[in-house]
């Protein structure tokens, strides 16, 4: 608990120079929210949510395809939680459902292993979005498919990488001076995917797992980085 | 989608993990990473995407004991 006010302390009070920090994940971006941090820093460090929540990124036209496919015979689209609920203009999966589509919320594609078979004449759509994280699911997915020899599920792909996107922000004069990188993503392509943008941008760039804890005790060094002139990656041990 | 607490491996069969979330059951893939039981494991919508060593697990679960501490004042 003391490590904790310590951290808190210093974050409270620095006043170096000026720091802008962006999360990537959304799921930092709700611990954030969710645990008051930014109202705990000091003026002088900024922070910005970033691009790197799957479900908050992907385009209307996806999710206008998918309550289109809902809505037709013998046809269930299967997704996420999270992706049922978000609008696009003619509205959401849960307003195609209530107008009649199929739509089934999964934990895990894979679950379709099981459910599938049970419903030969009904074809499967899963909503594929996310990052590295999730591709590999999918991959495994289709590997299983196939040797169940199950031909009814199908992906509707909006697949995306990462250091596209982070090349863009960090290049586009957003006055990021620092990055906490996903932690799941992270986990799938190790740590190297960031040297380049830390290089380049002089930017430092950090990785950790999700939610409030981590985030939280990975401002103080952050900071503390930026305030010494400290440019290069840091990357806690993977 | 995403979550990332630490769960302990408490059974194997096939390729398919029993994994213990603080109480809670859930099965999660095995094939991406290698497990055993009593391994402690991060899972990624139903697939074990990492292995952690007992003594990262250890801290981040105390860390998070020490946000419910905090939570509930």
């Amino acid at each position: 608990m003391d490590k904790f006010r310590e951290i808190a302390d210093y974050l409270g009070t620095y006043d170096g120079p000026p720091v802008t920090l962006m999360e990537v994940c959304g799921t930092h971006t709700a611990s954030i929210v969710e645990n008051g941090i930014e109202a705990m820093l000091s003026p002088k460090i900024r922070l910005i949510t970033g691009p790197g929540c799957p479900v908050c990124v992907t385009v209307a036209e996806y999710i206008e395809k998918l309550m289109e496919l809902s809505l037709k015979e013998n046809t269930c689209v299967c997704s996420f939680g999270d992706m049922i609920r978000v609008p696009c203009e003619r509205g959401s999966l849960r307003d195609a459902q209530a107008m009649g589509g199929r739509v089934m919320m999964l934990y895990s594609p894979l679950d379709l292993l099981e459910i599938a078979p049970k419903e030969p004449r009904t074809t499967f759509i899963f909503a594929a979005v996310g990052f590295e994280t999730t591709t590999p699911l999918y991959a495994l997915l289709l590997e299983e498919l196939i040797k169940r020899d199950i031909t009814n599920v199908k992906l509707l792909c909006a697949l995306k990488t990462m250091p596209a996107v982070i090349d863009r922000v960090l290049g586009s004069g957003s006055g990021v001076t620092g990055m906490i990188a996903p932690g799941h993503v992270s986990v799938m392509t190790g740590s190297d995917i960031y040297k380049p943008f830390a290089e380049n941008t002089a930017s430092p760039l950090w990785w950790q797992a999700l939610r409030a804890a981590p985030c939280w005790r990975l401002y103080g060094p952050f900071v503390s980085f930026r305030a010494k002139g400290w440019l290069k990656i840091s990357i806690p041990r993977r | 989608m995403c979550v990332a607490l630490p769960g302990r491996v408490e059974k194997i069969e096939d390729s398919i993990a029993t994994v213990n979330f603080s109480g809670n059951l859930v099965c999660a893939h095995t094939g991406v990473v290698e497990v055993a039981v009593g391994d402690f494991v991060l899972v990624h919508a139903g697939l074990v995407i990492q292995k952690l060593d007992a003594e990262e697990a250890a801290n981040m679960t105390e860390l998070f004991e020490m946000i419910k501490e905090i939570e509930n004042g």
